[in-house]
């Protein structure tokens, strides 16, 4: 019985864990979307934060350098867009889409020379007590520190979308621009604000992947992982709480994945790979049935017009 | 004697091929209300734009308890104390009225009603927009202004889509505010509500100042004498006699509706609970009601699409009296969004003039160069004097009225039996919509059945032989003749009076 | 040529030399290959003879796929799913080839170009008839489809279709070799690429100068106007996207039939995408399309045979195209002012007349 719930404690916490780099890019686009822009470079986002990571490590040993260059990484990305878009006033869907592709292929050439060397990456913290506790023990108190973190952006998120002036000027800016321009809000500087940092999270969230889940990089470790995180945005509609149950449902596919061979299911591996992307599919149509409001920023849907 | 709080000295501004404002002088004194009258075109907006500081003066200055200012921006006008209601509005849709109010003020979201103030307390904090009343919204706009610190209140037509209960309360509350001590300056066409409320007033014709007057020195006929050099165009709602002429002669049936249910549905318009309505050929029909009275659901059926009856009678005529199984092929559509639902921006004048004879662009005609499809479009740009005449140009380049002659030279060529035109005048000037107007009656003399759909009880009245008006999903009136005026049409969108017996006949026959 | 042509053209070599550029400049700050130049790049693909086959054999897969992408794209949707399309298009020529064994060649090879139009237009018909009939996004769907294929034909490939006679490596057997499309010449290069352009000029000019074609841009324009005048919005969303779907499927036949002979994981180099990316270069510009896909298809190939020779990272493609369209969408603005100007004095003149 015991090890039932062990096992089941296991599963819970690779899910958390295989949810977490998503979790982090998901609450920076919702960030991003919320002020009214769409960023599809995500995925270049977070590989480019993954290599510089992934690099980092290997040359300093620091985790907390790696993070740092994850995030800066991100960032670069994320100013890239925010200035092609803001101020050079480019379409946000043709942007980002360029920025996925040099994102990956940047991330490839750079990271050529270290494919596969193994990271010694960051491991988990073990809370005295707290951490043999049955099911919940394993799952969220035998965690490392960047999972604290995503759950502790999400929140942050949260607070400052709903609680702070800014995040009114932010949603302001992301529901009726031309307005909020006339109120005085500063929606250009808050625009290129937000898509950095969602980027930069996205870059973080990169990090996490190399350091903690794959302990190495490959080229395109993120298998689309960034492109999930958009999808899941419209899940959490727009509400970055909403997105630590949305990723952690996308982290619990990934478990799956990874534990149906141990579990004795006889199906092929590569069948299981298609899970996370038919899961997304899913919950994209979902979305769309069992919401009578999306949530979505007003801006957004005008870009569709 | 009332303290002058602002004043504009000597404005002047320019565009190029057009002298906006000259040498405009207003004084704005505390507590009154001040009413600033003038046709379009006579340079009120342009003003009110400085007063708000989207735009500077070209000379001139404007004067804040008696010190010059000049504002860079609309937040400097707002920080000085001016603010401004804009006839658009200026709220964000699909936020609430608590946080559209923390936007105008330095204050954080809070979910609690004293954010939310003395004039909106009615309103309710939680609500979103997008879901209140004109008047609501107004109230909202005015709240903004009030907690951002203004002590001069600007309100751009006010009431334009207000019905005339609705302004005289919301001219009540002006006063309220003033009596507190604002300068509140009112810019408006409805003189009769500005004759009643304002203290003073500033008429402006071609952008100069040709009356200042108070109260008691003033009066509808002499104001009318000041805006015009004749009596035409000033108020709306003023229709040529021989228009009301035509009215009366017979007219064969195009379409019966009777006892039409519609299901009830999750969206904010009501379903519509047994609907009387008769369509004539050959005469112009206003339907009105405000949003959520089941227009959005019946407009549909006008086109033909039945889809969500559930009960009742639609019954097409044919032409010549006889019952038609179908509804008629040749429906003609003005939505009220031209550029968006009626034209194709990109494309040029010939393609959206196109865009119901696309038998002239199969690939046969692609060979001979095009040239029916350039005649086809030569044609209709002469007979509606489209300007420019290059047909190749964008539509997304011309200016509106071009634009909704555009659509209305597609719409009145295609349409033969029926012809649903929404707002068709909104928005542009004199010239064109009397041209709009005029197209409209000829179409309607031909035979054809003109519906308009509006907002604005002037333009509804100004264009119709009757109106129907609509309520909560049902028909509650009918105004023909002499209650053919904004005043009745108002009273009876509020519900608060109207002719009752004036329903449609229930001629309709059929067995379910 | 008139001038107003001329102008996006000069903007888009100036983007082109810039991106080489860009690329050079990336490659010597990562401390690599300072000394490969935009001669070499260009050189390999158009400066001999066996450059400009291999280029022009990849422009079958690159320009089909910038069809498949360009087509939905004038009905204003995005079909990111070009890569996914392919696939499952060489998954369904692989599964004629199997059904027509034992029957004549022709019949063998028509099944195969039936079953890769058919499973790329299925692909296609996903976000299509998600998009039209529940209006739910298409670029999202098509995206994930293609991780989703890939997977799928990493599946058939390790496991049902595995050729066992392969010693390990995952592909499925070679086709036989009466099905082999012949090549022309000494080169790898098959007559396919006189189809594809053939195919190519027929839709263009099918969008530009049809009724159909018409529609279809109103559609993808203003699809609440097309409502109006009762153009048939969803089947044109549909339709257009389920003929991308089919038109990939195609490039997916021919690295089957004529290129590879057998099913790989390295089917596609990334094809679609390059395909995508090549469409968006060309929006609102058509008649780009082929010139575009050619200059995009030599890069590919100079790249990828630059690798083989000099080591040559292969993702330096990826960042060039990528880089180009940045550089040319950041130049639209800029290239539209011009145009613009030139129609005005082009009106001018002929209104003086």
């Amino acid at each position: 019985m015991s090890e039932n719930l062990m096992v089941a404690g296991l599963i819970v916490g690779s899910a958390i864990r295989a949810g977490t780099p998503v979790l982090f890019a998901t609450v920076g686009e919702v960030l991003t979307q919320r002020a009214g822009v769409i960023n599809l470079g995500l995925e270049g986002a977070m590989l480019m934060g993954a290599v510089a990571a992934a690099w980092t490590h290997l040359m300093t040993g620091s985790v907390l350098l790696a993070v740092l260059a994850g995030a800066g990484a991100g960032l670069l990305v994320g100013v890239v867009h925010a200035a092609s878009v803001v101020l050079a006033g480019l379409n946000m869907l043709a942007s980002g889409i360029c920025l996925f592709f040099i994102g990956r292929g940047l991330s490839g050439f750079w990271g050529q020379p270290i494919v596969g060397r193994p990271l010694e990456g960051l491991h988990a913290l073990r809370w005295p007590l707290l951490a043999d506790l049955p099911v919940l023990g394993e799952a969220l108190f035998a965690q490392d520190l960047l999972v604290y973190l995503a759950g502790a952006t999400a929140l942050a998120g949260w607070w400052l979308l709903f609680r702070t002036r800014v995040g009114l000027l932010l949603r302001a800016a992301g529901e009726d621009a031309a307005v909020a321009q006339a109120e005085g809000v500063p929606v250009r500087a808050l625009r290129v604000a937000s898509v950095a940092v969602g980027a930069g999270l996205a870059g973080i969230g990169g990090a996490h992947l190399v350091l903690v889940f794959s302990r190495t990089w490959i080229e395109g470790v993120t298998a689309g992982r960034g492109w999930i995180a958009i999808g899941l945005v419209v899940l959490a509609r727009w509400n970055p709480l909403y997105a630590v149950p949305a990723a952690f449902l996308f982290g619990g596919v990934m478990a799956l994945q990874l534990n149906a061979q141990v579990a004795g299911l006889a199906v092929s591996p590569y069948l299981l790979s298609m899970l996370p992307y038919l899961f997304t599919i899913l919950t994209l149509i979902g979305a769309r049935w069992w919401a009578s409001s999306s949530g979505m920023p007003a801006e957004l849907a005008r870009i569709e017009d | 004697m009332r303290r002058v709080i602002a004043a504009l000295r000597e404005i002047t501004k320019a565009y190029p091929g057009i002298v906006a404002c000259r040498k405009v002088s207003v004084e704005l004194l505390a507590g009154e209300i001040h009413a600033l009258v003038g046709e379009n075109g006579a340079g009120k907006t342009t003003l009110v734009k400085i007063l708000g500081g989207l735009l500077r003066p070209d000379t001139g200055w404007m004067e804040l308890d008696g010190r010059a200012v000049h504002f860079r921006n609309p937040s400097a006008a707002k920080r000085a104390g001016v603010g401004v209601v804009h006839q658009a509005g200026s709220l964000i849709e699909t936020m609430t009225v608590a946080e559209n109010l923390a936007l105008g003020t330095s204050g954080r979201p809070r979910s609690d009603g004293d954010r939310v103030g003395l004039w909106t307390s009615a309103v309710g904090g939680e609500r979103l927009v997008r879901e209140l009343s004109p008047r609501e919204r107004r109230l909202v706009e005015i709240e903004k202004c009030l907690q951002g610190g203004a002590r001069v209140l600007v309100l751009d037509e006010p009431t334009a889509t207000l019905a005339p209960q609705e302004s005289e309360a919301l001219f009540q509350t002006l006063r309220a505010i003033a009596d507190t001590g604002c300068a509140i300056v009112v810019v408006s066409h409805k003189l009769p509500e500005v004759l009643t409320h304002a203290d003073r007033f500033t008429v402006l014709r071609k952008g100069q100042v040709v009356a200042r007057l108070a109260r008691n020195q003033v009066s509808g006929e002499r104001l009318v004498q000041l805006l015009t050099s004749g009596p035409e165009g000033v108020d709306v709602s003023m229709r040529p006699t021989e228009d009301r002429a035509s009215a009366a002669t017979a007219k064969t049936p195009l379409l019966r509706i009777s006892a039409l249910c519609t299901a009830s549905n999750r969206s904010t318009e009501a379903p519509l609970q047994g609907v009387d309505l008769v369509l004539d050929r050959g005469e112009v029909v206003s339907l009105a009601g405000r949003p959520g009275s089941g227009l959005a659901t019946l407009l549909p059926i006008l086109y033909g699409d039945c889809s969500a009856v559930a009960a009742g009678c639609v019954k097409w005529f044919d032409a010549s009296g006889k019952d038609s199984k179908d509804p008629p092929r040749a429906i003609g559509v003005i939505p009220a969004d031209r550029l968006r639902a009626g034209l194709v921006g990109e494309f040029n004048i010939a393609e959206n003039l196109a865009l119901r004879r696309r038998d002239l662009l199969g690939w046969r005609h692609a060979l001979s160069r095009r040239k029916a499809l350039h005649a086809f479009a030569a044609q209709l740009m002469r007979r509606f004097g489209i300007e420019p005449p290059d047909q190749r140009m964008k539509v997304s380049a011309l200016s509106g009225g071009n634009l909704q002659k555009v659509l209305l030279a597609r719409e009145l060529d295609y349409a033969q039996e029926l012809l649903v035109a929404v707002s068709p005048t909104a928005g542009l000037d004199a010239a064109t919509t009397a041209v709009v107007r005029q197209a409209l009656r000829k179409k309607a003399a031909g035979g054809t059945c003109v519906v308009v759909l509006s907002d604005d009880l002037d333009e509804l009245v100004s264009l119709a032989d009757r109106i129907v008006v609509f309520s909560r999903g049902r028909v509650i009136t009918e105004l023909t003749g002499d209650q053919l005026t904004a005043e009745s049409l108002g009273l009876a969108l509020a519900e608060v009076s109207f002719p009752t017996g004036v329903c449609q006949e229930q001629r309709c026959q059929c067995a379910d | 040529m008139s001038v107003r042509r001329l102008i996006p053209i000069l903007w888009f070599t100036l983007a082109l030399a810039l991106a080489l550029g860009g690329v050079s400049l990336v490659l010597s700050l990562l401390g690599r290959r300072p000394d490969v130049t935009i001669g070499a790049i260009l050189g390999g693909a158009f400066g001999s003879e066996f450059g400009l086959t291999e280029t022009l054999l990849r422009l079958v897969p690159i320009l089909l796929c910038a069809l498949a992408a360009a087509i939905p794209a004038e009905s204003g949707q995005f079909n990111i799913g070009g890569e996914g399309q392919l696939h499952l298009g060489a998954i369904g020529a692989v599964a004629g080839a199997m059904l027509g064994s034992g029957h004549p060649p022709a019949i063998a090879l028509s099944l195969m170009v039936a079953g890769a139009i058919i499973a790329g237009a299925a692909w296609g018909a996903i976000p299509a008839g998600l998009r039209a009939g529940l209006g739910i996004n298409e670029a999202l769907i098509s995206l994930f489809l293609n991780y989703v294929a890939i997977h799928f034909l990493q599946y058939l490939v390790h496991g049902p279709w595995k050729d066992p006679a392969s010693l390990g490596w995952p592909m499925s057997p070679t086709l036989p070799e009466i099905l082999w499309l012949k090549p022309l010449g000494s080169s790898r290069l098959h007559a396919g690429v006189f189809v594809v352009v053939g195919l190519a000029i027929g839709l263009i000019w099918l969008i530009q100068l049809t009724r159909l074609g018409f529609e279809l841009r109103a559609v993808g324009r203003s699809p609440r106007t097309s409502t109006t005048v009762h153009i048939p919005v969803r089947s044109y969303l549909f339709g257009s996207m389920v003929l991308g779907g089919a038109l990939a499927g195609v490039a997916g036949f021919y690295e089957i039939a004529a290129v590879q002979h057998r099913l790989r994981p390295e089917i596609s180099p990334g094809f679609g995408y390059s395909g995508f990316l090549v469409a968006w270069m060309c929006r609102g510009r058509l008649w780009l399309l082929l010139p575009f896909s050619l200059l995009v298809a030599g890069l590919v190939s100079s790249t990828e045979n630059l690798q083989i020779t000099t080591g040559l990272p292969s993702a330096t493609a990826e960042i060039a195209q990528g880089l180009l369209l940045l550089l040319i969408l950041l130049g639209t603005p800029v290239v539209s002012r011009l145009e613009r100007r030139q129609a005005i004095r082009r009106a001018l003149e002929a209104a003086s007349e």
